[in-house]
């Protein structure tokens, strides 16, 4: 039987690596509500399409059930759709671009208000393209958020490569595992 | 027979003999060296004078112009042993230094004061965590009050450490991947340096710099600190290191995802997430010397505490894990 608890999310401004980073890891090809970019919008790079929407894919575990797979834009305008993608997630990965001038008060908003949606969620913070930010320094972002209170892994990411995006995976089902275990754990 | 009062000073100590080591020294120093121990015989204090060879000595006296005395003196730092450096270089901190060309009086009154504050402080042998590293990686430790710059060099690799700032600097165009694995060598020479000189005669040769905290983990996924025994207390995590996804460890992750929650002793933690006790502490320690390291896990941690998991969220939770390559302990499989 389908759990349908069982959810990813991805959520990141456009150009963050979302699409391509739910791509790496999944089993199927994720179905995205891709758009051309306006010519008023600046991408940065060679993109020509960004998700307006969202994307959604699958990844197979044992005995067929799934593990849903969401990206979901960051931009307050379209957080109608987070509440519905959120429910019962296990984790919420939060991608940002180094490129763009990586703003610790936009992610900590964030944070705050996947934290809201999804209650029982663990959260990884994944950087992006930080090979072509060569002043981006990733220790500062990180004491950033601490200083916000949040004590949350913060990892580089290449959003094409398998291996990168899993490691950002374990990371958040580690924090999840230790969170789960310490709720039954008796008290020191 | 009457005693003597206890608070009549002694002016005579009672006839010392002590063995000392010498390393790289130069004719005139040498020859002072020699003249100096003949003057301290007149306090009686007997000093023999032998070569470096590592057998057991009282203290070190080495000259930090040739490699015989920084090799000498690299030794004698690790193993806590009371040192005497003479150097053409100005230098500051705990060692005991005179300048290239010191007078026979200076000497001996050098060589006095390294013996009396070694008989005074016989623990110095040990450092306060139990184990020495090798001089490199002692010098790039963040758990520790920070000190001056300090100039390593180890043949042609040479850095300037600055654990103040939290930054390497390499003075060379070496590559990194050379540094990392000379990292745990033992031919280190360390020099301490004064804010001035680092300012003046060395940063302006800095070709690419580092952060050391950064540094640690990878020398960590290089195995290059291994230091089991070491991380015996218990410790949680402050802020989450810079991961290496290429390189780092996964099984690291659930270590750090543990004292990000609170604080572990290795052996409980070893136990929780099914990591062998060596690996446990092994990132314990890179967790304490990259300066990441709590004794207390404040209770306002980030959104990553969860409610209890029901069984079928449990099983649905470890066939995710195990579909990324996670074997979990601690909850009931499926």
């Amino acid at each position: 039987m389908d759990n349908y608890s069982n959810k990813l999310v991805f959520v990141g401004n456009m150009g963050a690596g979302k699409s391509t980073a739910i791509r790496a890891i999944s089993d199927i090809e994720p179905v995205s509500t891709d758009m051309p970019i306006s010519s008023e919008i600046e991408a940065g790079d060679d993109k020509t399409l960004t998700t307006v929407a969202l994307d959604y894919s699958t990844v197979e575990l044992d005995g067929g059930e799934l593990l849903h797979v969401y990206g979901v834009p960051g931009q307050r305008y379209l957080d109608f759709m987070w509440p519905m993608v959120c429910e019962g997630a296990m984790g919420i990965v939060v991608l940002v671009n180094a490129c763009e001038g990586v703003a610790v008060d936009g992610v900590a908003e964030l944070l705050v208000e996947f934290g809201r949606l999804a209650p029982d969620a663990s959260f990884v913070v994944g950087v992006t393209r930080t090979d072509l930010a060569p002043g981006f320094e990733l220790l500062r972002f990180r004491d950033g958020l601490k200083a916000r209170g949040f004590t949350v892994p913060v990892l580089k990411v290449d959003a094409r490569q398998t291996l990168q995006v899993e490691f950002l995976v374990k990371a958040l089902l580690s924090c999840q595992h230790a969170g789960a275990q310490l709720q039954g754990a008796p008290a020191r | 027979m009457s005693a003597i009062p206890a608070c009549i000073p002694m002016t005579r100590l009672p006839p010392t003999r002590v063995r000392i080591a010498a390393a790289g020294l130069d004719l005139l120093s040498s020859t002072r060296v020699k003249v100096a121990c003949s003057l301290l015989m007149a306090e009686r204090l007997e000093i023999e004078l032998a070569e470096w060879d590592n057998t057991p000595v009282a203290a070190l006296i080495a000259h930090d112009a040739q490699l015989a005395g920084r090799s000498a003196i690299a030794a004698a730092e690790r193993q806590g042993l009371p040192l005497l450096v003479i150097s053409r270089q100005r230098g500051i901190g705990a060692t005991a230094r005179l300048s290239h060309g010191a007078t026979v009086r200076e000497i001996a009154d050098a060589l006095r004061q390294t013996l009396q504050q070694s008989a005074a402080s016989p623990a110095r042998t040990v450092n306060d965590g139990g184990v020495r590293l090798p001089p490199l990686l002692e010098r790039l430790r963040l758990d520790r009050p920070h000190r001056a710059p300090v100039l390593l060099e180890n043949g042609l690799l040479r850095v300037v450490v600055d654990t103040h700032n939290g930054m390497l600097h390499m003075l060379r165009r070496m590559p990194l991947e050379q540094l990392l694995d000379s990292a745990a060598e033992s031919s280190w020479y360390a020099t301490e340096l004064a804010l001035a000189e680092w300012e003046t005669r060395y940063r302006p040769d800095v070709t690419v710099s580092y952060v050391i905290e950064s540094l640690w983990w990878q020398l960590a996924a290089r195995g290059q600190c291994a230091l089991p025994g070491h991380a015996e207390g218990a410790i949680g995590l402050s802020a989450w290191p810079d991961l290496d996804p290429a390189t780092a460890d996964p099984q690291w992750l659930l270590v750090l995802a543990h004292l990000q929650q609170r604080t572990w002793l290795p052996g409980a933690l070893s136990t929780a997430t099914g990591m062998p006790l060596d690996a446990v502490r092994r990132v314990m320690s890179v967790l304490r010397f990259s300066g990441l390291s709590v004794d207390e896990v404040g209770a306002a941690r980030a959104r990553s505490r969860v409610q209890a998991p029901s069984p079928a969220q449990a099983r649905s939770f470890l066939r995710v894990a195990k579909r990324f390559g996670m074997k979990l302990l601690g909850m009931q499989h499926g």
